[in-house]
Protein backbone atom coordinates (compact mmCIF):
# COMPACT_ATOMS: atom_id res chain seq x y z
CA UNK A 1 0.00 0.00 0.00
CA UNK A 2 2.76 2.50 1.14
CA UNK A 3 4.95 1.35 -2.63
CA UNK A 4 1.78 2.31 -4.15
CA UNK A 5 1.41 5.79 -2.78
CA UNK A 6 5.05 6.60 -3.64
CA UNK A 7 4.33 5.10 -7.05
CA UNK A 8 1.45 7.33 -7.58
CA UNK A 9 3.42 10.63 -6.07
CA UNK A 10 6.36 9.75 -8.61
CA UNK A 11 4.32 9.87 -11.53
CA UNK A 12 2.08 12.75 -10.69
CA UNK A 13 6.01 14.63 -10.08
CA UNK A 14 6.30 13.35 -13.38
CA UNK A 15 3.68 14.20 -15.02
CA UNK A 16 3.85 17.50 -13.71
CA UNK A 17 7.23 18.14 -15.36
CA UNK A 18 6.27 17.17 -18.33
CA UNK A 19 3.67 19.75 -18.45
CA UNK A 20 5.87 21.98 -16.96
CA UNK A 21 8.21 21.74 -19.90
CA UNK A 22 5.39 22.05 -22.49
CA UNK A 23 4.16 25.09 -21.28
CA UNK A 24 7.72 26.81 -21.09
CA UNK A 25 9.19 27.58 -24.15
CA UNK A 26 12.35 25.00 -25.35
CA UNK A 27 14.11 28.42 -27.20
CA UNK A 28 13.87 31.81 -25.64
CA UNK A 29 12.43 34.60 -27.85
CA UNK A 30 15.66 36.09 -28.10
CA UNK A 31 17.02 33.04 -29.56
CA UNK A 32 14.08 32.95 -32.01
CA UNK A 33 14.59 36.59 -33.08
CA UNK A 34 18.35 35.59 -34.37
CA UNK A 35 18.32 34.07 -37.73
CA UNK A 36 20.49 30.78 -38.18
CA UNK A 37 23.81 30.64 -40.05
CA UNK A 38 26.03 28.12 -40.96
CA UNK A 39 28.96 29.25 -38.40
CA UNK A 40 28.54 26.54 -35.59
CA UNK A 41 28.19 26.90 -32.42
CA UNK A 42 29.08 29.61 -29.95
CA UNK A 43 31.10 27.05 -27.71
CA UNK A 44 34.37 26.88 -27.06
CA UNK A 45 36.02 23.97 -29.02
CA UNK A 46 39.53 23.03 -27.28
CA UNK A 47 38.52 22.52 -23.29
CA UNK A 48 42.20 23.48 -22.78
CA UNK A 49 42.07 26.76 -24.50
CA UNK A 50 41.69 28.65 -21.40
CA UNK A 51 44.49 27.20 -19.74
CA UNK A 52 46.76 27.39 -22.82
CA UNK A 53 46.45 31.21 -23.31
CA UNK A 54 46.95 31.93 -19.93
CA UNK A 55 50.13 29.89 -20.61
CA UNK A 56 50.80 31.71 -23.81
CA UNK A 57 50.73 35.20 -21.49
CA UNK A 58 53.15 33.85 -18.89
CA UNK A 59 55.64 32.45 -21.65
CA UNK A 60 55.32 36.42 -22.64
CA UNK A 61 55.97 37.71 -19.73
CA UNK A 62 58.97 35.37 -19.24
CA UNK A 63 60.38 36.46 -22.59
CA UNK A 64 59.86 40.22 -21.65
CA UNK A 65 61.55 40.31 -18.47
CA UNK A 66 64.24 37.50 -18.86
CA UNK A 67 64.92 35.76 -22.34
CA UNK A 68 64.50 38.84 -24.78
CA UNK A 69 66.64 41.22 -22.47
CA UNK A 70 69.11 38.23 -22.31
CA UNK A 71 69.06 37.95 -25.90
CA UNK A 72 69.41 41.42 -26.63
CA UNK A 73 72.68 41.94 -23.83
CA UNK A 74 73.96 39.05 -25.79
CA UNK A 75 73.41 40.38 -29.30
CA UNK A 76 75.02 43.81 -28.84
CA UNK A 77 78.04 42.66 -26.03
CA UNK A 78 79.64 39.62 -27.72
CA UNK A 79 81.52 39.47 -31.04
CA UNK A 80 79.80 37.78 -34.13
CA UNK A 81 82.62 34.96 -34.13
CA UNK A 82 81.63 34.36 -30.17
CA UNK A 83 78.33 34.16 -31.05
CA UNK A 84 79.00 31.44 -34.21
CA UNK A 85 81.22 29.33 -31.42
CA UNK A 86 78.16 29.12 -29.13
CA UNK A 87 75.56 27.85 -31.81
CA UNK A 88 78.29 25.98 -32.68
CA UNK A 89 78.83 24.21 -29.15
CA UNK A 90 75.55 24.24 -28.01
CA UNK A 91 74.07 21.97 -31.05
CA UNK A 92 77.82 19.99 -30.54
CA UNK A 93 76.73 19.22 -27.30
CA UNK A 94 73.38 17.87 -28.23
CA UNK A 95 75.08 15.50 -30.70
CA UNK A 96 74.79 12.62 -27.91
CA UNK A 97 71.62 12.99 -27.72
CA UNK A 98 70.60 12.99 -31.21
CA UNK A 99 72.10 10.22 -31.90
CA UNK A 100 70.80 8.74 -28.86
CA UNK A 101 67.60 8.91 -30.62
CA UNK A 102 68.70 8.04 -33.83
CA UNK A 103 69.56 4.56 -32.71
CA UNK A 104 66.20 4.33 -30.90
CA UNK A 105 64.70 4.78 -34.08
CA UNK A 106 66.87 2.71 -35.98
CA UNK A 107 67.74 5.63 -37.98
CA UNK A 108 71.26 4.38 -39.06
CA UNK A 109 72.20 6.69 -41.82
CA UNK A 110 70.64 9.54 -39.48
CA UNK A 111 73.18 8.55 -36.84
CA UNK A 112 76.24 7.81 -38.98
CA UNK A 113 75.69 11.53 -40.38
CA UNK A 114 75.41 13.42 -36.33
CA UNK A 115 78.77 11.22 -35.67
CA UNK A 116 80.30 12.09 -38.69
CA UNK A 117 79.65 16.20 -37.63
CA UNK A 118 80.79 15.46 -34.20
CA UNK A 119 83.58 13.24 -34.54
CA UNK A 120 84.71 16.42 -37.45
CA UNK A 121 84.00 19.04 -34.94
CA UNK A 122 85.67 17.53 -32.11
CA UNK A 123 89.05 17.60 -33.89
CA UNK A 124 88.52 21.21 -35.76
CA UNK A 125 87.87 22.95 -32.42
CA UNK A 126 86.35 20.98 -29.84
CA UNK A 127 82.48 21.68 -31.09
CA UNK A 128 83.54 25.51 -31.21
CA UNK A 129 83.86 25.13 -35.20
CA UNK A 130 81.79 23.56 -37.17
CA UNK A 131 84.51 21.89 -39.85
CA UNK A 132 82.08 19.37 -40.87
CA UNK A 133 80.10 22.00 -42.58
CA UNK A 134 83.34 22.77 -44.50
CA UNK A 135 81.64 19.58 -45.89
CA UNK A 136 78.16 20.65 -46.91
CA UNK A 137 77.24 18.03 -44.10
CA UNK A 138 75.38 19.32 -41.24
CA UNK A 139 73.69 17.75 -37.63
CA UNK A 140 70.41 16.06 -38.18
CA UNK A 141 68.29 17.63 -35.49
CA UNK A 142 66.44 15.08 -33.16
CA UNK A 143 64.22 14.30 -30.19
CA UNK A 144 62.64 11.79 -27.99
CA UNK A 145 58.99 12.85 -28.65
CA UNK A 146 59.91 11.97 -32.35
CA UNK A 147 61.06 8.78 -31.19
CA UNK A 148 57.64 8.16 -29.37
CA UNK A 149 56.34 9.48 -33.00
CA UNK A 150 58.36 6.81 -34.97
CA UNK A 151 57.22 4.14 -32.42
CA UNK A 152 53.80 4.27 -33.21
CA UNK A 153 52.44 7.06 -30.50
CA UNK A 154 50.13 9.60 -31.49
CA UNK A 155 50.24 13.56 -30.76
CA UNK A 156 47.22 13.14 -27.86
CA UNK A 157 45.78 16.20 -26.78
CA UNK A 158 47.39 20.25 -27.39
CA UNK A 159 48.41 22.33 -24.65
CA UNK A 160 50.63 25.13 -24.23
CA UNK A 161 53.00 24.73 -21.54
CA UNK A 162 55.60 27.38 -19.48
CA UNK A 163 58.82 27.36 -21.09
CA UNK A 164 58.21 24.90 -23.35
CA UNK A 165 55.19 26.72 -25.02
CA UNK A 166 52.32 24.86 -27.52
CA UNK A 167 53.09 21.53 -27.38
CA UNK A 168 51.12 18.17 -27.81
CA UNK A 169 51.25 15.00 -24.73
CA UNK A 170 53.45 12.90 -26.82
CA UNK A 171 56.02 15.95 -27.35
CA UNK A 172 55.66 16.73 -23.90
CA UNK A 173 56.36 13.82 -22.36
CA UNK A 174 59.08 13.31 -25.10
CA UNK A 175 60.69 16.44 -23.64
CA UNK A 176 60.59 15.24 -19.86
CA UNK A 177 62.04 11.82 -21.05
CA UNK A 178 64.78 13.31 -23.00
CA UNK A 179 66.18 15.55 -19.86
CA UNK A 180 66.58 12.37 -18.08
CA UNK A 181 67.85 9.82 -21.59
CA UNK A 182 70.50 12.80 -22.83
CA UNK A 183 73.73 11.18 -22.47
CA UNK A 184 75.40 15.10 -21.66
CA UNK A 185 73.34 16.10 -18.87
CA UNK A 186 74.00 12.37 -17.35
CA UNK A 187 77.46 12.68 -17.81
CA UNK A 188 78.03 16.13 -16.63
CA UNK A 189 75.08 14.93 -13.33
CA UNK A 190 76.91 11.93 -12.74
CA UNK A 191 80.69 13.99 -12.06
CA UNK A 192 78.58 16.67 -10.66
CA UNK A 193 79.09 18.92 -12.96
CA UNK A 194 75.53 20.20 -13.42
CA UNK A 195 76.37 23.85 -13.07
CA UNK A 196 78.03 22.94 -16.70
CA UNK A 197 75.17 21.61 -17.93
CA UNK A 198 72.69 24.21 -16.97
CA UNK A 199 74.69 26.97 -18.03
CA UNK A 200 75.55 25.78 -21.13
CA UNK A 201 72.14 24.97 -21.56
CA UNK A 202 70.43 28.47 -20.73
CA UNK A 203 73.17 30.03 -22.93
CA UNK A 204 71.56 28.01 -26.18
CA UNK A 205 68.09 28.90 -24.82
CA UNK A 206 69.67 32.60 -25.24
CA UNK A 207 71.58 32.23 -28.34
CA UNK A 208 68.64 30.24 -30.22
CA UNK A 209 66.40 33.68 -29.47
CA UNK A 210 68.84 36.13 -30.05
CA UNK A 211 68.09 34.64 -33.31
CA UNK A 212 65.15 35.88 -34.21
CA UNK A 213 65.06 39.34 -31.85
CA UNK A 214 62.51 41.49 -33.42
CA UNK A 215 60.40 38.97 -35.19
CA UNK A 216 58.42 37.36 -32.32
CA UNK A 217 57.62 40.95 -31.32
CA UNK A 218 56.66 41.91 -34.32
CA UNK A 219 53.88 38.61 -34.62
CA UNK A 220 52.94 39.41 -31.36
CA UNK A 221 51.99 43.16 -32.58
CA UNK A 222 51.28 42.30 -36.00
CA UNK A 223 48.97 39.05 -35.48
CA UNK A 224 45.03 39.49 -35.08
CA UNK A 225 45.11 36.62 -32.18
CA UNK A 226 49.27 35.93 -31.70
CA UNK A 227 47.99 32.40 -29.44
CA UNK A 228 46.73 30.87 -33.01
CA UNK A 229 49.51 32.79 -34.83
CA UNK A 230 52.26 31.24 -32.79
CA UNK A 231 50.55 27.68 -31.92
CA UNK A 232 50.08 27.79 -35.97
CA UNK A 233 53.60 27.83 -36.51
CA UNK A 234 54.99 25.62 -33.88
CA UNK A 235 52.35 23.23 -35.21
CA UNK A 236 53.80 22.93 -38.78
CA UNK A 237 57.34 23.68 -38.32
CA UNK A 238 56.89 20.20 -35.68
CA UNK A 239 55.06 18.27 -38.69
CA UNK A 240 57.62 19.60 -41.16
CA UNK A 241 60.17 18.01 -38.53
CA UNK A 242 58.08 14.74 -38.40
CA UNK A 243 58.35 14.77 -41.91
CA UNK A 244 61.92 15.28 -42.49
CA UNK A 245 62.90 12.09 -40.18
CA UNK A 246 60.94 9.59 -41.62
CA UNK B 1 35.26 5.36 -85.05
CA UNK B 2 34.01 8.89 -84.09
CA UNK B 3 33.03 8.04 -80.98
CA UNK B 4 36.64 6.59 -79.74
CA UNK B 5 38.29 9.66 -81.51
CA UNK B 6 36.13 11.63 -79.49
CA UNK B 7 36.85 9.53 -76.26
CA UNK B 8 40.49 9.65 -76.74
CA UNK B 9 40.52 13.46 -76.88
CA UNK B 10 38.01 13.79 -73.84
CA UNK B 11 41.08 11.39 -72.08
CA UNK B 12 43.76 13.20 -73.15
CA UNK B 13 41.85 17.14 -72.55
CA UNK B 14 41.76 15.60 -68.87
CA UNK B 15 45.03 14.60 -68.47
CA UNK B 16 46.45 17.77 -69.74
CA UNK B 17 43.84 19.52 -67.23
CA UNK B 18 45.07 17.77 -64.43
CA UNK B 19 49.31 18.46 -65.53
CA UNK B 20 50.59 21.08 -63.75
CA UNK B 21 51.47 24.00 -66.44
CA UNK B 22 55.31 24.99 -65.86
CA UNK B 23 57.36 21.80 -65.67
CA UNK B 24 59.98 21.54 -62.57
CA UNK B 25 62.80 23.14 -64.69
CA UNK B 26 61.15 26.13 -65.48
CA UNK B 27 60.25 26.53 -61.83
CA UNK B 28 63.85 26.11 -60.69
CA UNK B 29 65.18 28.71 -63.90
CA UNK B 30 61.90 30.92 -62.78
CA UNK B 31 62.78 30.77 -58.68
CA UNK B 32 66.88 31.15 -59.61
CA UNK B 33 66.51 33.90 -61.54
CA UNK B 34 64.48 35.87 -58.68
CA UNK B 35 66.86 35.28 -56.65
CA UNK B 36 69.72 36.05 -58.14
CA UNK B 37 68.50 39.39 -59.87
CA UNK B 38 66.29 39.96 -57.30
CA UNK B 39 67.03 39.34 -53.70
CA UNK B 40 70.78 38.80 -53.92
CA UNK B 41 71.39 42.16 -55.75
CA UNK B 42 68.67 45.06 -53.72
CA UNK B 43 70.30 43.33 -50.26
CA UNK B 44 72.95 46.13 -50.18
CA UNK B 45 70.39 48.85 -51.27
CA UNK B 46 68.60 51.62 -48.65
CA UNK B 47 66.32 50.06 -46.71
CA UNK B 48 63.41 52.27 -48.33
CA UNK B 49 64.81 50.89 -51.64
CA UNK B 50 64.76 47.02 -50.80
CA UNK B 51 61.17 47.94 -49.28
CA UNK B 52 59.93 49.45 -52.34
CA UNK B 53 61.53 46.73 -54.76
CA UNK B 54 59.98 43.64 -52.57
CA UNK B 55 56.95 45.37 -53.32
CA UNK B 56 57.49 45.11 -56.63
CA UNK B 57 58.65 41.69 -56.43
CA UNK B 58 55.48 40.92 -54.70
CA UNK B 59 53.05 42.29 -57.15
CA UNK B 60 54.22 40.96 -60.22
CA UNK B 61 55.85 36.93 -59.07
CA UNK B 62 53.14 36.20 -56.18
CA UNK B 63 49.70 34.86 -56.74
CA UNK B 64 48.78 37.26 -54.58
CA UNK B 65 44.72 37.38 -55.49
CA UNK B 66 44.75 33.26 -55.11
CA UNK B 67 46.17 33.90 -52.10
CA UNK B 68 44.00 36.08 -50.11
CA UNK B 69 40.98 33.81 -51.56
CA UNK B 70 42.68 30.03 -50.02
CA UNK B 71 43.86 31.97 -46.94
CA UNK B 72 40.20 33.00 -46.15
CA UNK B 73 38.68 29.99 -46.61
CA UNK B 74 35.68 28.34 -49.04
CA UNK B 75 33.14 29.01 -46.34
CA UNK B 76 33.62 33.29 -45.86
CA UNK B 77 34.60 33.56 -49.28
CA UNK B 78 31.71 31.12 -50.81
CA UNK B 79 28.84 33.73 -48.42
CA UNK B 80 30.67 37.06 -49.72
CA UNK B 81 29.37 38.90 -52.65
CA UNK B 82 31.42 40.00 -55.87
CA UNK B 83 31.65 43.83 -53.92
CA UNK B 84 32.69 41.98 -50.87
CA UNK B 85 35.68 39.93 -52.18
CA UNK B 86 36.71 42.32 -54.34
CA UNK B 87 36.91 44.61 -50.99
CA UNK B 88 38.87 41.53 -48.95
CA UNK B 89 41.02 41.04 -52.18
CA UNK B 90 42.15 44.68 -51.58
CA UNK B 91 42.77 45.12 -48.31
CA UNK B 92 44.23 41.36 -48.08
CA UNK B 93 46.89 42.50 -51.03
CA UNK B 94 47.90 45.79 -49.36
CA UNK B 95 48.49 44.11 -45.80
CA UNK B 96 50.48 41.27 -47.14
CA UNK B 97 52.75 43.73 -49.44
CA UNK B 98 52.54 45.66 -45.68
CA UNK B 99 54.02 43.20 -43.76
CA UNK B 100 56.05 40.99 -46.35
CA UNK B 101 57.99 43.89 -47.62
CA UNK B 102 59.60 44.82 -44.76
CA UNK B 103 60.04 41.74 -43.08
CA UNK B 104 62.37 40.49 -46.45
CA UNK B 105 63.77 43.41 -45.93
CA UNK B 106 65.54 42.23 -43.09
CA UNK B 107 66.92 39.69 -44.94
CA UNK B 108 70.82 39.89 -44.02
CA UNK B 109 72.21 38.69 -47.14
CA UNK B 110 73.07 35.00 -46.57
CA UNK B 111 73.37 33.21 -49.74
CA UNK B 112 70.18 31.04 -51.08
CA UNK B 113 71.05 28.36 -53.01
CA UNK B 114 68.40 26.25 -55.32
CA UNK B 115 68.42 22.65 -55.00
CA UNK B 116 65.94 20.93 -56.89
CA UNK B 117 62.65 21.09 -58.04
CA UNK B 118 59.86 18.51 -58.73
CA UNK B 119 56.16 18.13 -58.83
CA UNK B 120 54.23 18.77 -55.40
CA UNK B 121 51.62 16.70 -53.72
CA UNK B 122 50.20 19.75 -53.26
CA UNK B 123 47.39 21.54 -56.00
CA UNK B 124 45.99 25.54 -55.62
CA UNK B 125 43.42 27.52 -57.83
CA UNK B 126 45.29 29.99 -59.40
CA UNK B 127 43.56 33.20 -58.94
CA UNK B 128 40.09 34.28 -57.60
CA UNK B 129 37.92 33.25 -60.35
CA UNK B 130 39.47 29.19 -60.77
CA UNK B 131 37.99 27.26 -58.85
CA UNK B 132 40.17 23.74 -59.97
CA UNK B 133 42.75 23.21 -58.14
CA UNK B 134 46.55 23.35 -60.38
CA UNK B 135 48.91 21.24 -59.52
CA UNK B 136 52.14 22.92 -58.37
CA UNK B 137 55.74 22.50 -58.68
CA UNK B 138 57.63 22.53 -55.23
CA UNK B 139 61.68 24.39 -55.82
CA UNK B 140 63.34 23.75 -52.42
CA UNK B 141 66.22 26.10 -51.64
CA UNK B 142 68.37 26.61 -48.58
CA UNK B 143 69.84 29.78 -47.18
CA UNK B 144 73.11 29.15 -46.00
CA UNK B 145 73.67 30.40 -42.50
CA UNK B 146 76.84 31.42 -41.19
CA UNK B 147 78.60 28.17 -39.41
CA UNK B 148 74.83 26.62 -38.84
CA UNK B 149 72.87 24.26 -40.71
CA UNK B 150 71.03 25.87 -43.29
CA UNK B 151 67.59 26.91 -43.60
CA UNK B 152 64.94 24.90 -46.19
CA UNK B 153 62.82 27.40 -47.96
CA UNK B 154 59.95 25.96 -50.65
CA UNK B 155 58.48 28.10 -52.97
CA UNK B 156 55.49 26.86 -54.44
CA UNK B 157 55.18 27.59 -58.23
CA UNK B 158 51.91 27.61 -60.48
CA UNK B 159 51.46 29.14 -63.58
CA UNK B 160 49.15 32.10 -64.65
CA UNK B 161 48.51 33.44 -67.55
CA UNK B 162 51.85 31.65 -69.47
CA UNK B 163 54.58 32.88 -66.31
CA UNK B 164 54.92 31.11 -63.15
CA UNK B 165 53.71 32.60 -60.57
CA UNK B 166 54.43 31.74 -56.82
CA UNK B 167 51.77 30.29 -55.09
CA UNK B 168 53.18 29.95 -51.21
CA UNK B 169 56.84 29.82 -49.54
CA UNK B 170 57.71 27.71 -46.70
CA UNK B 171 60.29 28.52 -44.10
CA UNK B 172 61.87 25.83 -42.12
CA UNK B 173 58.28 24.27 -42.04
CA UNK B 174 55.12 26.55 -41.77
CA UNK B 175 53.81 28.13 -44.45
CA UNK B 176 52.96 31.64 -45.27
CA UNK B 177 49.15 30.68 -46.22
CA UNK B 178 48.57 28.40 -44.12
CA UNK B 179 49.70 30.66 -40.83
CA UNK B 180 47.37 33.13 -42.25
CA UNK B 181 44.39 30.98 -42.94
CA UNK B 182 44.93 29.97 -38.95
CA UNK B 183 43.48 33.58 -38.05
CA UNK B 184 40.57 33.17 -40.80
CA UNK B 185 40.01 29.96 -38.86
CA UNK B 186 40.55 31.03 -35.46
CA UNK B 187 38.31 34.04 -35.99
CA UNK B 188 35.39 31.85 -37.19
CA UNK B 189 36.02 29.62 -33.95
CA UNK B 190 35.65 32.51 -31.58
CA UNK B 191 32.58 32.40 -29.22
CA UNK B 192 33.24 36.28 -28.86
CA UNK B 193 33.60 37.18 -32.41
CA UNK B 194 30.40 34.51 -33.82
CA UNK B 195 28.04 36.15 -30.92
CA UNK B 196 28.76 39.98 -31.83
CA UNK B 197 28.68 39.21 -35.46
CA UNK B 198 25.48 37.40 -35.14
CA UNK B 199 24.37 40.56 -32.48
CA UNK B 200 25.07 42.84 -35.82
CA UNK B 201 23.45 40.59 -38.60
CA UNK B 202 20.05 40.24 -36.55
CA UNK B 203 17.74 41.62 -38.96
CA UNK B 204 19.44 40.43 -42.03
CA UNK B 205 17.27 37.34 -42.69
CA UNK B 206 17.88 35.72 -45.48
CA UNK B 207 21.61 37.17 -45.61
CA UNK B 208 22.91 35.86 -42.23
CA UNK B 209 25.85 33.61 -43.49
CA UNK B 210 26.44 36.75 -46.35
CA UNK B 211 26.17 39.29 -43.33
CA UNK B 212 27.78 37.17 -40.56
CA UNK B 213 30.90 36.53 -42.97
CA UNK B 214 31.59 39.85 -44.05
CA UNK B 215 31.29 41.06 -40.31
CA UNK B 216 34.32 38.44 -39.62
CA UNK B 217 36.24 39.46 -42.49
CA UNK B 218 35.78 43.38 -41.64
CA UNK B 219 37.67 42.57 -38.25
CA UNK B 220 40.22 40.58 -38.69
CA UNK B 221 41.14 42.97 -41.65
CA UNK B 222 40.53 46.37 -40.17
CA UNK B 223 43.12 44.93 -37.39
CA UNK B 224 45.42 43.70 -39.72
CA UNK B 225 45.25 46.31 -42.04
CA UNK B 226 46.35 49.21 -38.80
CA UNK B 227 48.65 47.03 -37.32
CA UNK B 228 51.28 46.77 -40.41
Amino acid sequence: MIENRHIKSWVFGLLMLVIAACESPIISEEAISIPIDDFGTEEQVDPLDGFSRAMMELNFFLDDYLLQPAATAYKALTPDFVQTGVGNFTQYVKLPFYMANDILQWKIDHFAQNFWVMTVNTFTGVGLINGAGYFEVYAKPNDFGITLHTWGTGPGFEVTLPFLGPTCFRDAVGSIVGLVIDPVSIVANYNDYRWANYSITGLGYIHGRSGYLGQLESLRKESYDPYVTIKSIVDQKRVSELKENE
Amino acid sequence: MKKAILSIFAAVMLMTSTTAAVNPAQAKEFIEKLISEGISVWKDKPYDQQVAKFRDVMETKFDLDGIAKRTIGEKLWGYMDVKQRSKYVSDFRQMLLNRYSKKFSNYGGQDIIVTEASASMKAFPIGVDSSAPQPQIVVTSELRNAGGSPTKIEWFVGEENGKPTITDITMAGPSMVSTEQATFTAIQRNPENLKNAREACKNAGADMNKCVADQLTQKVMQYMLSAN
